[in-house]
């Protein structure tokens, strides 16, 4: 079904096949404000440079502003103390698929994910479900500080 | 010199401009004994940069205050879609409002012109957007209807 770009609730131009990344270890909503063609991201991950967006065939910007992480996402979460094992994931949420286009996970694979416990790299089994990729590190508090060129905010 | 804008719309909202006559935010779509009757506004000589003797002629739009729309629908607010002509250099967007380019003059000579290029930017009405992501200001992005 086609996407009607122009009139509706969310964004307008290009705004409406893009989307930031979720930040799935913060909790509470990623949305500081919103209204008609216009949203307000309190977190997520966005680029240095440019406006962090990735394009999107899922969940893209207008209809993302009441749900956390209902689109592109990364998520990393401890698994065991002891021995620690933890998981790094981008999960799928409503698509059988994956948020995430296969060219931008193409990208991100290789990329250093800095995390509370440590750094991994970024293997594609992260977008992968149901067991993702898996690390050996554990933080009751684990968080994503920056995916290669992405900075959490 | 004075110069008109032809009406168009962002986001469905008709823009102001002022109307040098009365000194008070008109429609660009104002109809007087039906006919079309825009606002007219005036350049000065100091609307112009000294060296390149070009003017911008902007709109001006953000969010409302109260319902977070963009842009806002009251036009009383600085935040409603406002033509504003003479700027010079290019102002830079904030949080409250952001500015789009809709056209440039150019005169041979600021004081007294006697020949002038107009460039048109936008020649039609707009879809616009406004993004923020953290502490960043927000962005501002429009797209021709």
């Amino acid at each position: 079904m086609a996407l009607l770009i122009g009139q509706g609730f969310g964004p307008s131009t290009w705004g409406a096949l893009r989307s930031i990344i979720f930040n799935g270890t913060l909790s509470g909503s990623p949305i500081a404000e919103h209204g008609l063609h216009n949203v307000a991201y309190e977190h997520g991950f966005k680029t240095t440079e440019g406006n962090g967006f990735v394009r999107t065939d899922y969940s893209a910007l207008y209809a993302n502003f009441l749900t956390p992480y209902y689109g592109p996402n990364f998520l990393a979460q401890g698994l065991t103390a002891s021995p620690p094992q933890s998981q790094f994931s981008s999960e799928y949420q409503s698509s059988p698929y994956g948020m995430i286009l296969d060219e931008d996970r193409e990208q991100l694979t290789g990329e250093t994910a800095v995390l509370t416990s440590g750094s991994i790299t970024i293997s594609s089994s992260a977008f992968i479900g149901p067991y993702y990729q898996s690390y050996a590190a554990y933080s009751t508090a684990e968080e994503i500080t920056s995916i290669g060129k992405l900075t959490a905010f | 010199m004075r110069f008109q804008v032809q009406s168009g719309v962002v986001n469905n909202i008709v823009p102001t401009m002022n109307d040098v006559a009365t000194s008070t935010q008109v429609k660009l779509d104002r109809v007087t004994d039906g006919v079309a009757d825009p606002p007219t506004e005036e350049l000065e000589s100091t609307n112009y940069n000294s060296t390149t003797k070009t003017s911008y002629i902007v709109m001006r739009a953000g969010p409302d205050a109260t319902t977070g729309d963009f842009p806002s629908s009251d036009d009383t607010s600085n935040r409603y879609p406002q033509i504003i002509g003479g700027n010079e250099p290019i102002p830079v967007d904030i949080d409250t409002y952001g500015f789009v380019i809709i056209g440039t003059i150019t005169v041979d000579n600021t004081t007294t012109p006697t020949a002038l290029t107009v460039i048109q930017n936008v020649t039609g009405s707009l879809w616009g957007d406004r993004l923020k992501t953290g502490d960043d200001t927000a962005r501002y992005y429009y797209a021709r209807i």
